[in-house]
């Protein structure tokens, strides 16, 4: 698959289309999500690592940092385009939007490996 | 940037008032935004009190009633007077329309006319389209295909295949949608806007039109197709009741249908 | 010349002026031959006024039932009251067929039959078998097939590259002292500028002048501007007495109502409910020609039987027409009914009246569009340099009453007729030959005259002086003495506009002064309209006298040519009609009595 950039020439339909796939992606995981947190409110700190640990929970925490951060980047690009005219600036901003994307969904899934894996 | 302050000579003074009512009962204020390139100044809002009773039912009526009875030098564009020609489109009561369409009673308070928003402005109510016109060309809207037609004969279209073009071909190029559409406000060097879109749908569903895929090819890239944030303004503004913003969701899915093939 | 104007100088081989039908179909015909062409026009292309045709354009497809090109030349040539020239008739009728099936491939959105041919509509006039049976003829897109036509043909112009001159006003023709015609002077509305086009052709596709009278189906835009410039150029207009009143135009606001509501099965009611019709027109009832359905409304509604609290109009039926047929074939008319008459055409009539449609007169051409006088006794003496096309121009396909559905035509056979002709005669880049000031100074005395003039009424009240006056002195039922009492007055408006005041001195956008030139047009035009319509002495076709009830064929079967000096005086003089065939193909139609 080519990557998404200002000179591909499937840019706009396939950041139009991956951002509804995330997006809906997104529907079922952060209800998941939400409630999952919800019932953890009460648990200890034992209790939380046990839960994150588990297989599925840390495939499905993954998947969801994932699709946040990468809906956010197609997200916070069009918002840039719509209102970001200069075309160095823009590009700066979109430079800016990826690196800080990445490095929150690389933050964030090490983090979970390490708490899944790592820590007991 | 995005721009946060209103350029230079912008901002809209209060004009004249020209009562011309005498004692009607029958009264109606209009205000209308002025401003004339000669002069050097800012636009105003002049405001003309008319009697209903001497001048026709639509808002156009009652502009050329103010152009020929109060001040001659108010300007806009109209021709056909019945909704075809689409020369009369402005911004009537925070709304783009045509005026010769739209009912002065339908209006309860003061009638607000504005010129079209977001387009450099040429004189009153005139706005600069040149740029709505080459967008419009851009797509080239015409039929293109390779077969060649039969030779004395037209081509052949089943009734079910012409259908698929109403709502569409009716467009009258009065740039009403286009100029309703804050995507278009932010970036109308970029992105062509609802009416343009329309009208490349309209070939792209035309059974006797073959360069569907070059036609899409074209509107590839974040701006020209996929600025449209579905705000929906386009649909709620057309004044010919036709729905540009559905046709934009079709083009969008036959890109999206042609890449996961 | 005024020094404030800086003349933009421009050399093209054509130049077309208008953007109507005929002037698009002229202009991309002249561009894809490779000729240097430009088209001036006031208005951008897709609003001009033939957008707002809506039943459709005639040929004899025979998609619909049998037909043959030859019985729509005889009814057109009868719809004509014998005063269209046959030969132009023939050609039209024959060219119309290749006309609309390249209008087809150029991507018009015709409606459709079951068979996914083009749909073909019965309309006035229309018939089988020289006369026999109802012809359905007309080629329509639902009931918006002039804007069908129009965008296509402004697409196909931009397909060709062709270019636009747009929102530039012409103000007149650049005549030399020979006569010939060296191009014209526009002014850019845009920017303010002044521009001279010099061109081996200038072509006037500019349109009608409906605008001359107080109800008209015509666009505001409708101002015979090339009429005027004719006019002033010192050559004649032809045919100018034959006005049409479209039968239904909505009461009150004059909008139009096609003649394709009753080619679908609408009719007509007077206060009786009765389909009156059926006694002036046995035959072809509410399908008549214009001419004969607008007279009869007006017969009904002079002896008191109009409806409406005050008895001046007619009921339109097309309710029992089913809101399934009302979509799919009149959607435009629906929605110009509610907006206009608050009228559900689905539940009630709608109100109509009789209403100025059409300028039968013109600019007299020949077949290939070019402009003809008569000069040293020759009738058919070509002006050099003009051309002219449309409605503007008077070929003459129309003669005293144009059927309905060959407006459309004529604009595409012609405007292409003219584009050939343009390929055959003009090479392309060819030098132009130096001009002298006078020509240019003219022009511009007249322009910069209106421009300060400080008199003392707005070219509005003097407009609607006029429009008035003709309105009431020169309507569908015409006497000697109404018209001379509007002759009385039309004079005194004549003088009034030399006190004309205009408002804005400016050169931007400056739509005072474009209205005060329009009605310099209209005036004119009005002026040779209604001192031809009193000079012919006889009812033909459009052409109503209860004095002379009677055609009358020994002295008047003949056009009118008209010119004007500028006191308003008009002169006249004849030119004959064409009572013979291009080819052998066909027959010339020997004139009869005209029954429907």
């Amino acid at each position: 698959m080519k990557i998404f950039g200002p000179n591909s020439r499937l840019s706009g339909t396939h950041h139009w289309w991956w951002q509804r796939l995330s997006a809906i992606s997104l529907i079922p995981l952060s209800l998941w999500f939400v409630f999952s947190i919800l019932s953890q409110l009460n648990s200890n700190y034992a209790d939380v690592i046990k839960w994150v640990s588990s297989a599925p929970v840390t495939l499905l925490l993954i998947l969801f940092f994932c699709a946040v951060f990468y809906h956010a980047k197609l997200g916070l690009e069009v918002i840039a385009e719509d209102y970001i005219h200069n075309p160095s600036i823009l590009a700066l901003s979109k430079a800016l939007i990826k690196t800080t994307v990445i490095l929150g969904a690389l933050v964030s899934v090490i983090a979970i490996i390490k708490i899944s894996f790592f820590t007991s | 940037m995005a721009q946060f302050r209103l350029p230079k000579n912008s901002k809209i003074a209060k004009g004249k008032v020209y009562d011309h009512a005498g004692n009607s009962k029958n009264r109606k204020t209009f205000k209308i935004y002025r401003w004339d390139p000669d002069s050097g100044e800012n636009p105003r809002t002049d405001s003309y009190v008319i009697d209903l009773d001497k001048c026709g039912p639509m808002i156009l009526d009652a502009i050329v009633y103010i152009k020929n009875e109060i001040d001659p030098s108010l300007t806009f564009r109209r021709s056909c007077r019945e909704g075809i020609c689409g020369s009369c489109a402005m911004n009537i009561d925070g709304t783009n329309t045509l005026a010769c369409t739209k009912s002065i009673k339908s209006i309860k308070k003061d009638v607000k006319i504005y010129p079209l928003p977001h387009m450099q402005v040429r004189k009153d109510l005139v706005p600069d389209l040149n740029n709505f016109y080459e967008q419009y060309s851009s797509v080239q809207p015409w039929l293109q295909s390779n077969t060649p037609p039969p030779k004395n004969k037209e081509r052949l279209q089943s009734k079910e295949d012409r259908e698929k073009i109403d709502g569409l071909y009716e467009c009258i190029l009065c740039a009403c949608c286009s100029t309703s559409c804050p995507s278009y406000w932010w970036n109308s060097d970029k992105y062509l806007g609802p009416a343009t879109l329309l009208q490349s749908y309209r070939w792209l569903v035309d059974s006797r039109d073959e360069a569907t895929n070059e036609r899409l090819d074209s509107l590839e890239g974040s701006f020209k197709l996929f600025r449209c944030h579905t705000i929906m303004n386009c649909a709620k503004t057309c004044p010919k009741g036709l729905n540009p913003a559905k046709a934009i969701a079709e083009i969008k899915k036959m890109m999206v249908a042609r890449e996961t093939a | 010349m005024p020094a404030e104007y800086q003349l933009v100088e421009h050399e093209y081989d054509v130049i077309v002026v208008g953007a109507g039908g005929a002037g698009l179909r002229a202009t991309f015909g002249m561009a894809a031959q490779g000729l240097s062409t430009a088209c001036i026009t006031k208005v951008f292309p897709t609003r001009s006024h033939t957008v707002a045709a809506q039943g459709g354009m005639s040929a004899a497809l025979g998609n619909m039932g049998e037909d043959d090109w030859r019985w729509h030349m005889y009814d057109t040539i009868k719809g004509s009251d014998w005063l269209g020239d046959q030969d132009a008739i023939e050609y039209m009728c024959k060219e119309a067929i290749p006309a609309v099936i390249e209008l087809e491939h150029y991507g018009v959105p015709f409606s459709r039959t079951d068979a996914g041919e083009i749909y073909q509509r019965p309309f006035g006039g229309m018939t089988t078998n020289y006369g026999e049976g109802t012809a359905q003829r007309t080629c329509a897109a639902a009931d918006r097939t002039g804007h069908a036509i129009l965008h296509t043909l402004y697409q196909q112009s931009l397909k060709h590259d062709a270019k636009f001159l747009i929102e530039y006003f012409a103000i007149d023709l650049v005549m030399d002292k020979e006569g010939v015609c060296k191009g014209v002077i526009a002014w850019n509305l845009e920017d303010g500028s002044m521009h001279i086009f010099r061109a081996h052709s200038v072509i006037l596709a500019t349109g009608g002048y409906g605008r001359s009278y107080f109800s008209c189906t015509s666009a505001h835009t409708c101002t015979g501007d090339g009429n005027g410039m004719i006019l002033r150029a010192g050559l004649p207009l032809q045919d100018m007495e034959f006005t049409q009143f479209h039968p239904t135009g909505i009461y009150g606001a004059g909008c139009l109502i096609t003649e394709g509501v009753r080619g679908e099965g609408g009719y007509l009611t007077n206060s009786n409910n009765e389909r009156f019709m059926e006694r002036y027109a046995p035959n072809a009832k509410d399908l008549a020609s214009r001419d004969v359905v607008s007279r009869s409304m007006t017969m009904e509604i002079t002896e008191g039987r109009g409806v409406g609290s005050e008895g001046d109009h007619i009921f339109l039926h097309l309710e029992h027409l089913g809101p399934e047929v009302i979509n799919e074939r009149l959607p435009g008319i629906a929605e110009s009914a509610e907006i206009f008459a608050g009228v559900d055409v689905t539940k009630e009539p709608i109100p109509v009246l009789p209403t100025v449609h059409y300028n039968m007169g013109g600019i007299p051409t020949n077949l290939n569009g070019e402009v003809v006088t008569l000069k040293d006794g020759n009738p058919d003496a070509v002006v050099p340099g003009i051309m002219s096309i449309g409605e503007a121009a008077c070929v003459s396909v129309h003669g005293a009453n144009r059927l309905g559905s060959n407006s459309l035509l004529d604009l595409v056979v012609f405007g292409r007729a003219a584009a050939i002709h343009c390929g055959k005669e003009i090479t392309p880049g060819k030098p132009h030959s130096s001009l002298d000031n006078d020509a240019t100074d003219r022009v511009l005395s007249r322009f910069d005259a209106l421009r300060y003039a400080d008199g003392s009424e707005s070219s509005a009240a003097i407009r609607l002086e006029m429009q008035k006056t003709m309105q009431k002195h020169a309507a569908v039922f015409r006497t000697g003495e109404l018209m001379s009492e509007g002759i009385d007055k039309l004079e005194d408006i004549w003088e009034s506009f030399k006190h004309v005041k205009v408002s804005d001195r400016s050169m931007i956008w400056n739509t005072d002064l474009v209205e005060t030139l329009e009605l310099e047009n209209l005036l004119g035009s009005a002026m040779v309209s209604i001192k031809a319509a009193a000079n012919r002495e006889e009812s033909r076709g459009a052409h109503a006298r209860e004095d002379f009830p009677d055609r009358d064929d020994d002295k008047w079967m003949k056009h009118t040519l008209t010119w004007l000096d500028n006191a308003g005086k008009v002169n006249f003089d004849y030119r004959p009609v064409h009572m013979y065939t291009m080819t052998d193909e066909c027959e010339v139609v020997p004139p009869k009595k005209r029954v429907y």
